[in-house]
This record gives structure tokens, C-alpha cells and sequence, in this order.
């Protein structure tokens, strides 16, 4: 490999434009003589709606259209699965229900948006409201109102009623062991709090359709329009402009066909833009609250003998994407422990609740409370050093283990470097010095010190899939990359822009990208989600990076009298290696071809388990507890994750950093609230709803192991969702190491601390 | 729905009316959604001419009465750094500097600015290349996905010139209103402190 432009620090090719304010997102892209869209919203969690009453608002002036569930396009017939079920625009369009507090019953547009939102509150909805569920416990008692009938009787979804993953005798393993321990630990949801705005604009030419949304899934986005519309997918563009913080979507989101339906209806392009709380209220781009019970069992010196992990996740009232989230919890087991006695137990029930969906780190974020939590829980009751039990148990680089049901051998994809995490985050935090077990508050301060550990226990990739990409060498050597990837935020530009310009022997400089549209080659189809970019689209720019160096070489080869074999390439230029004559990219595109190169390459993500990969680490979280006031500090973090390879460490860094971030807000601050009474969600904003600040950010610090995954780029693995998996449980862990008191559920706020410690804790 | 600062703050201007019936609606212990409460003005509302300072060219606008900084720098000027994120003053993603302070573009309404001098994330570097701040962010990566980044830098700005030197914990506390979802504080923080070391 020639110098290395993977490995360095490289600032974000975008960089010039984030700092001076010109990056276009959704909601600043304009059109002239466009409309304003907004949606009316259940203000009841079920309930039947009686009647629409649309007459002022349509009479408003300004106003171009109001529509209600009867004017929408019917959901196809051929696709009554629920995934498309969840696609009806407007409640009314296949039932009269409403299921949660925000449901979309109608849709306006006009002429602005002050306009359009006196619109809105001209629409009167008359309700019949029905008994209404939000207990994920007692939704599939038999009696309970019934969410999503007719496709999933007694609110189970399956295949989830229960799904059952194992390997091994679990019983078995039960029975044999020394010490049994038993837990049970509640997950709430937790909200995307992204600061976009969510929003959209539609826009027809005939009978093409464009759509600019914010997306991660482009392409499933256009295959909902396509069926909805009853058009081909060739006839519909959408632009994925630059997200404005991408934690999640694989996820329905109805104001997009709404968009385009007002926009058709009225022949003017229509801007769609949900008010602030939909954030918080109506997106399914929040987590499933889920609660789980975990037994497991050990032999005296703490050898597993068994892990038994059955988790209920709530989905809320509607599938909303997130088909796969219960599936996925599973991670927190099998990609953890080499016990031969492992069973995953898993529901996905349905409640009035707002719909969750896709959030980073989904399914395993919840699990992983569980697991993590357990195994501290069960240290604590060995008298054992968490790190010990750990290491003891987790899986290790060499082994072949049954995960899901698929033989894996991990020294085939990288290892599996638990046990280099678990050593050089002891090494780093201090742990030695620092741990001891939890002693009692006898004597203490009134702030009292703990530090505590949870394994990353995760996987990228997800689903079988392909990418490609399209890299051109023009006549002045400028290279051009051309896919269809979203850009989330975390540097996927740049992270594209590196693997090309090392596979191509490109200087960076030189190479620019084009990406976010439908008309790219997809890359990856299935779209831009866990962690799966660097390693699926990026196999595929690597594959279209190479495919143009080959034609590159052949062409100066020729030219320079030699073969391709004794060719270079670095820095633009194509040398040999034999006398180390050479030429610019330029000069062998223009003098020698007198065309252009465009090289394509594609690659292909077959299988389920196996040809994903996995994310490991750990995460060492030290914590000062006020007794007094309840509060608990993050004083320190020590993150170690294996990335494989990182291509770019400036990156890895800030997925890690930022990724803590959200793992901190989960298990200290955010705290999800629907009003259990009306169903009302009350944390709406970000003052009700509290994200870290400035200053809740302790020193953080990053290790980045580097053991290659021989199938990733340059031996990279995928890591975006990282730190998010266990930081809240690494969190939980230190606090129970400060106070004695093992919570079992989040965030841990100053008032359950206080409540704990007058409860004799 | 809720009442947000901004509706409310249009709402005054819509009317005392309106104000009354809101407070009302308050006491009463139901809340109004913004939509309804729009719907109180039913009068048209009045349009007033400003001018002011923006990025050093005075700039005479027609702006409603209940039209907000931001909106009036993003729809009438077309300067789209400024975002608008939680519109309810909670973010600091429309930061700008007002008389070389920051502030809440979304909380202050246009009407009330003539005379006034506004910088906003364009008008920072003069058009020139960019600002040691900026540079430094480039350096630092401090940012992800970019979104928040005006209101962070515009942010910084202003502490840096009150402050050249600033402490860690100044720098925190200085952008302590601006959110960053990605969370990209620690290379926030190094930047802020490379560009005060570099100036």
C-alpha cells in the first residue's frame, strides 16, 4: 500500500461550507410559488373519528387544499402487509381509528405558513374516544383494546409472540450452576432530540415526482412513494439533502407521501414542515421502551454456565419501521459471551403509545441495559471484580460460536477483542487503583466516588444488501465520485472520499463526491443505518475506485511502455516502479485515452449473521454521587472500541465522543414522559426533555483498537452507533459502585437517587 | 401543542384580545395549541418598514409586526446560516450577533430592530477567507452533521472578543445554550481554545 491517506486525521471535506453556514438542508430549500403543508394530529390516544369538518379551513383565504383520510390514494391491495398499512397518509384512508396522541387525520396547504397553521385550527374533528392502552405489560391480556387488529390479533406482532433465539441447554445450564442470579430492568424510550427540523418538498413534473427530504432511505423511500402512487420507481427522484443529525430512520413518515399528494392535488411544489414537538411526540424516530428479565447462572468462580434473556419491546401503536429492533436485542447476549447455554426470548407487543421505530443503537441499546446490568449485579453477589466475570466469559478472538442460529468464526472477521478492551480500559481509567467493591456508606462524604463497566455488545450491517459506486477520472485528473449514500453527518463524505483516494493512489485533494440522490447507484440500497457505511458503501467505492485504476493503468502502460504490474499510483500520478518514470492522472486521461475513465464497482452483502460484522469494546464510566442533592456526575469516561482499521480517526473519535454523549443522556437525564392518564406525551420540547449540555460533558477519552476485519476496506469494521450501546449501563454500573443502590431502570434523576439512599441504600 | 415563547410572542402583537383570551385559556389550566392561537388574529397582520445593519450593509426591510429576527434574515434577506431548530429558544442553532451580543434570533422580533446591527454567520469572516474560529473548527472537526455549527461559531465569537483568553470552563459556560445532538462539545471546546491561542 502506498503512504497512507487511511489512518490520518483528516477535517471533513465539507468542512468550509459547515463553518461558514452554506450547507443546504430540507428546511432551506425553496421553490418558487411553493405551498406550505402541515398535518392535523389526534389530540386522543384511540378513538374513532365521528366526523371532519374542513369547511373554514378550505374557505380560509390562502388556503389551496385540505384533505382527510377519505381523499387519499387507498393503500394498494396488493400490499395489505402491515408495512404498507403503516403507509395510509391519514387516518380514514383504510380505517376510521385513531391510535395515538398525534395520529395524522388531515393535511392542509398555503399560500405561507402562518396560513396554513390558522388552517389547521379551523379543522374540527369530532371523536369517539375508545379505551386506550399504554401498558406494554397488559396490552395482550385478552379484553385489551386491540391496536393493530386486524393484522396482528392480541396487539403481539409477529414474528415476535414470543421469537425464540438459543443455542445450547439453557435449563441445562441453570441447573448445574452455582449461583443463580435473577433480574429484571426497565428500558424507556428516548427520544431522537435532533435538532432538524422535520420536513420535506415535493415536487411534480408531469408524472415525475421529486422528493428533498433529510433520509437515510432513500430508495425505501422511493419504493413507498412508487406503491402509493402507483408509479413506477424510475419515475421518482429523492434527494437525501445533508441530515441535520441522522440517529435513526428506517422508520414511516407520513408527511412525506402527504407531501407529494398536496402537491400533485394543487399542481405547486409543497414544503411539508412538522412543528418542533413532532420530534418528540409523533416521529417514530424514538426508541421502544422495553423490559426485560435476565437469569444467569455461574459456578463459584464465576464461569457461565447459562444466560436466559426474555425482553418485551412496546412498539407503540403503529410497526413504524423498526421491523427488526426486537431481533437485533439479541446482540446483547450472543455478541457478548461464549456460554454454550444461551436463550433470547423476545416480544413486540402494540399499545396506544406513540409509535418508536429506529433510534440509534436499536434493540441492543435495551438489552444491553439488561445484560450489563445483570452481570454487574451478579459480580456484586460473587465478589467479584465486574472485569473479571467479564473476561472470563466474553467472547474471544479465536472462537466459533453459534450467534443467531449461524456458526461464526470470529477469528474470520476480526475477532473479537473484549478482553484487549476490558485490559486497556483498566490500564487507562486507573481501574486497579480505582475499583473496589461497594462498602457501605459509613463514614462517607456527602459525594461519594464509583466506577463501573459494561461491555459494547453489538453488530453493524444488519441485512443482506448491495452496494455500488461510480468513481470518473476526468481530462484535468479531478476525481469524481458519484453514489447514492446519504450524508448523516458523521463524515461519510470524507470516510468515501478517503477510500477512493487510496485505492485510486489519488491525492484527497483531488477528489471530490456527489451523493444523497436516487438517481446515484445505490449505495446501500437498503440505505445509510446501522453503522453500515463505511463498511457496505464503502466496500463498494473501493471495488468502483479499483475498477478505474485498472482501466488507468492499462491506458499508461501502454504509454509508458511497460505493464501494469510495474505501475504505481500516488498523489495523482501513475509511476514505474522498475525506473520511476511517471505521469499525472491528467496526462494519461487527456493525452493518452483523449476520453475519460469511469470505473464501477459493486459489492454484495449476502448472508444474515455472518457476513455482518460486530462492534466491540467497553465502556469505563467513573461517577461522583451528591447525597445530598441526589445528583449524579459523570466525572470520566474510557471508551475502547475495535474499528478494525479507522479510516479516519478524527471521525472515529466523534462518533465515539458523540455517541457517549447520547449514552450519558439516557441513563442521567432524558427522560421520556407520556402522561399515563390522557396518553399526552409531556416531554415536547428540548426544555421538558433535557439533552447534554457543555456542561455535562466529563473528559472523555478514545481507544481505538485495530484488529482488520478482512471484509471491511482497509480491514474496517462499521462503529457509527458505538459508544451508545453501553455507555448508560456503564453508568448505572458506577453508580451502584458509589451508593450500594443497583438500579434497574433510567435515567437514574436526583430523586430516585434521594428516594434509594432514605430507603436505607 | 403548546404555547411556545414565539407564538406567544406573536400573539402579543396580535392582539391584547388575544393576549387576554391566552391568559385566560392559562388559567383555566387548557393549552391552546399554537395553531389555535393563531387563529385569534383574525386581523391581518400589519407590516412595518425597518432598517438596520446586517453583516455591514444597512438594509431597509417591509416586515410584519409579528415576524422574527430569524425569520426576517432567512425569508426577506435570504441568509439561511442561521437554523431554525426549537424555535422556542432552547437550542441556539439561530444564534446571531445583535450589537455584537449574541442572541436568539427566534426571540427577538424584527420590528423592534431599527437602528440596530445584526451579524450573522455570513457576515463573520468580511466575505474574506474564513476566521481563525472557523479555521479552528475546520482543524478540530467540531462538528458532525454541521446544523448547530452557526449558532456555535457565532457563539464563540462574541466570547472570544469579550474574552481572548478564555478558560475551559468559559468556553463551557459561553455555549452552554448552544445543543449539539451529535455531540461534538470536546472538539468544540479544543477549537475554542486553538483559535484563542492562535489570535
Amino acid at each position: 500500500m502506498s503512504s497512507s491517506v487511511i489512518g490520518s486525521r483528516v477535517p471533513d471535506v465539507r468542512a468550509a461550507e459547515k463553518v461558514t453556514g452554506k450547507p443546504v438542508y430540507t428546511i432551506d430549500i425553496q421553490r418558487p410559488g411553493m405551498l406550505i403543508g402541515r398535518v392535523v394530529r389526534s389530540t386522543i390516544p384511540r378513538g374513532r373519528i365521528v366526523s371532519i369538518d374542513t369547511s373554514k379551513a378550505a374557505s380560509l383565504p390562502g388556503v389551496a387544499a385540505v384533505v382527510t383520510g377519505k381523499d387519499v390514494p387507498p393503500i394498494p391491495i396488493s400490499a395489505t402487509f402491515p408495512p404498507s398499512y403503516d403507509l395510509r397518509m391519514l387516518a380514514g384512508a383504510a380505517d376510521d381509528m385513531v391510535r395515538f396522541v398525534g395520529d395524522e387525520v388531515a393535511a392542509v396547504a398555503a399560500a405561507d405558513a402562518e396560513t396554513a397553521d390558522r388552517a389547521v385550527s379551523l379543522v374540527s374533528v369530532t371523536y369517539e374516544p375508545l379505551r386506550s392502552n399504554s401498558d406494554a405489560a397488559t396490552t395482550t391480556d385478552p379484553g385489551a383494546p386491540a391496536v393493530e387488529s386486524p393484522w396482528f390479533p392480541g396487539n403481539v406482532m409477529a414474528p415476535y409472540a414470543p421469537m425464540v433465539i438459543s443455542r445450547g441447554d439453557v435449563a441445562g445450564g441453570l441447573a448445574e450452576a452455582d449461583v443463580v442470579f435473577t433480574g429484571s430492568y426497565d428500558m424507556p424510550s428516548q427520544a431522537s432530540a435532533s435538532l432538524r427540523p422535520y420536513s420535506c418538498l415535493a415536487e411534480w413534473s408531469g408524472d415525475q415526482l421529486t422528493i428533498y427530504n433529510d433520509t437515510q432511505v432513500m430508495y425505501t423511500r422511493q419504493g413507498e412513494l412508487a406503491q402509493l402512487f402507483q408509479i413506477p420507481t424510475s419515475n421518482i427522484k429523492v434527494v437525501s439533502q445533508p441530515l441535520a443529525g441522522g440517529f435513526g430512520e428506517d422508520n414511516v413518515y407520513r408527511f412525506i407521501p402527504l407531501a407529494a399528494f398536496l402537491a400533485r392535488k394543487t399542481g405547486k411544489p409543497v414544503k411539508m414542515v412538522m412543528p418542533q414537538d413532532f420530534a418528540f411526540e409523533a416521529t417514530p424516530n424514538k426508541r421502544h421502551p422495553a423490559s426485560a428479565t435476565v437469569s444467569i447462572g455461574a459456578k463459584a468462580d464465576g464461569t457461565m454456565t447459562a444466560i436466559d434473556l426474555t425482553i418485551t419491546y412496546d412498539k407503540g401503536a403503529y410497526l413504524a419501521g423498526g421491523f427488526s429492533v426486537p431481533y437485533v436485542g439479541a446482540r446483547g447476549v450472543f455478541n457478548a459471551y461464549r456460554t454454550p447455554n444461551m436463550r433470547y426470548t423476545t416480544y413486540a407487543v402494540f399499545t396506544d403509545n406513540p409509535p418508536a421505530g429506529a433510534l440509534r443503537g436499536y434493540g441492543g441499546v435495551q438489552s444491553n441495559f439488561a445484560v450489563q446490568s445483570a452481570m454487574d449485579d451478579l459480580a456484586a453477589k460473587l465478589s467479584m471484580d465486574p472485569t473479571d466475570l467479564h473476561a472470563l466469559n466474553c467472547i474471544r478472538p479465536d472462537d466459533v460460536l453459534n450467534i443467531q442460529g449461524e456458526i461464526v468464526d470470529f477469528s474470520q472477521v476480526g475477532g473479537a477483542a473484549f478482553r484487549q478492551a476490558i485490559s486497556e480500559g483498566k490500564a487507562a481509567s486507573g481501574w486497579a487503583s480505582k475499583w473496589a467493591p461497594f462498602g457501605g456508606l459509613s463514614g462517607a462524604g456527602r459525594v461519594v466516588k464509583g466506577i463501573g463497566v459494561a461491555l459494547l455488545t453489538y453488530g453493524f450491517g444488519h441485512i443482506p444488501d448491495t452496494s455500488s459506486a461510480q468513481v470518473a477520472i476526468g481530462q484535468d485528473g479531478a476525481v469524481q465520485i458519484t453514489m447514492g449514500t446519504a450524508d448523516l453527518g458523521g463524515g461519510q463524505p470524507t470516510t468515501m472520499s478517503m477510500i477512493v483516494a487510496q485505492e485510486l493512489g489519488a491525492a484527497l485533494d483531488d477528489v471530490s463526491i456527489a451523493m444523497g440522490e436516487t438517481d446515484y447507484p445505490p449505495a446501500p440500497f437498503q440505505g445509510t443505518f446501522g453503522s453500515r457505511t463505511t463498511f457496505i458503501a464503502g466496500n463498494g467505492a473501493k471495488a468502483a475506485a479499483a475498477d478505474a485504476r485498472q482501466q488507468l493503468l492499462a491506458a499508461a502502460a501502454t504509454a509508458m511502455g511497460t505493464e501494469p504490474s510495474n505501475l504505481l499510483t500516488q498523489g495523482s500520478s501513475v509511476s514505474r516502479a522498475d525506473n520511476g518514470q511517471s505521469m499525472s492522472f491528467a496526462d494519461v486521461v487527456k493525452t493518452v485515452l483523449g476520453g475519460s475513465i469511469v470505473g464501477t464497482g459493486q459489492y454484495v452483502q449476502t448472508l444474515y449473521v455472518s457476513r455482518t460484522g460486530f462492534q466491540f469494546g467497553a465502556c469505563f464510566a467513573e461517577v461522583e454521587v451528591d447525597r445530598w442533592t441526589g445528583k449524579v456526575t459523570p466525572t470520566n469516561l474510557t471508551m475502547v472500541q475495535d474499528y478494525g482499521k479507522a479510516i479516519n480517526p478524527l471521525a472515529v473519535e466523534g462518533q465515539m465522543q458523540g455517541a457517549a454523549l447520547q449514552g450519558i443522556g439516557y441513563g442521567l437525564l432524558e427522560d421520556y414522559v407520556v402522561d399515563q392518564a390522557s396518553l399526552q406525551p409531556l416531554s415536547r420540547d428540548w426544555l421538558y426533555y433535557k439533552v447534554p449540555t457543555m456542561m455535562d460533558v466529563p473528559p472523555m477519552s478514545a481507544i481505538v483498537l485495530e484488529n482488520p476485519d478482512p471484509r471491511g476496506p482497509f480491514g474496517a469494521k462499521g462503529g457509527g452507533e458505538s459508544m451508545i450501546i453501553c455507555t448508560h449501563s456503564a453508568i448505572r454500573n458506577a453508580v451502584a459502585n458509589a451508593i450500594g443502590v443497583r438500579f434497574t431502570t433510567i435515567p437514574i434523576t436526583p430523586k430516585m437517587v434521594i428516594d434509594a439512599l432514605k430507603g436505607g441504600g | 401543542m403548546k404555547i411556545s415563547r414565539r407564538g406567544f410572542v406573536k400573539l402579543v402583537i396580535g392582539g391584547t384580545s388575544a393576549a387576554v383570551l391566552v391568559a385566560a385559556a392559562w388559567l383555566l389550566g387548557t393549552r391552546p395549541g399554537r395553531e389555535t392561537l393563531l387563529s385569534l388574529t383574525e386581523q391581518p397582520v400589519a407590516s412595518k418598514s425597518v432598517t438596520l445593519t446586517v453583516n455591514g450593509a444597512q438594509e431597509t426591510l417591509d416586515v410584519k409586526a409579528n415576524a422574527t429576527l430569524l425569520e426576517a434574515l432567512r425569508e426577506d434577506l435570504d441568509l439561511r446560516g442561521a437554523k431554525p431548530g426549537c424555535l422556542n429558544g432552547e437550542c441556539g442553532a439561530c444564534t446571531v450577533l445583535l450589537d455584537g451580543l449574541p442572541v436568539y434570533s427566534c426571540q427577538r422580533l424584527a420590528v423592534e430592530l431599527s437602528g440596530h446591527s445584526v451579524t450573522t454567520i455570513e457576515g463573520l469572516s468580511g466575505g474574506a477567507s474564513l476566521t481563525p474560529l472557523q479555521q479552528a473548527f475546520q482543524d478540530e472537526g467540531a462538528f458532525q452533521c454541521g446544523f448547530c455549527t452557526p449558532g456555535f461559531i457565532v457563539t464563540a465569537t462574541a466570547l472570544l472578543e469579550s474574552t481572548p483568553r478564555p478558560s475551559e470552563l468559559q468556553v463551557r459556560q459561553a455555549l452552554s445554550g448552544n445543543l449539539c445532538r451529535c455531540g461534538s462539545y470536546a472538539h468544540v471546546v479544543k477549537a475554542v481554545l486553538a483559535a484563542a491561542e492562535a489570535t
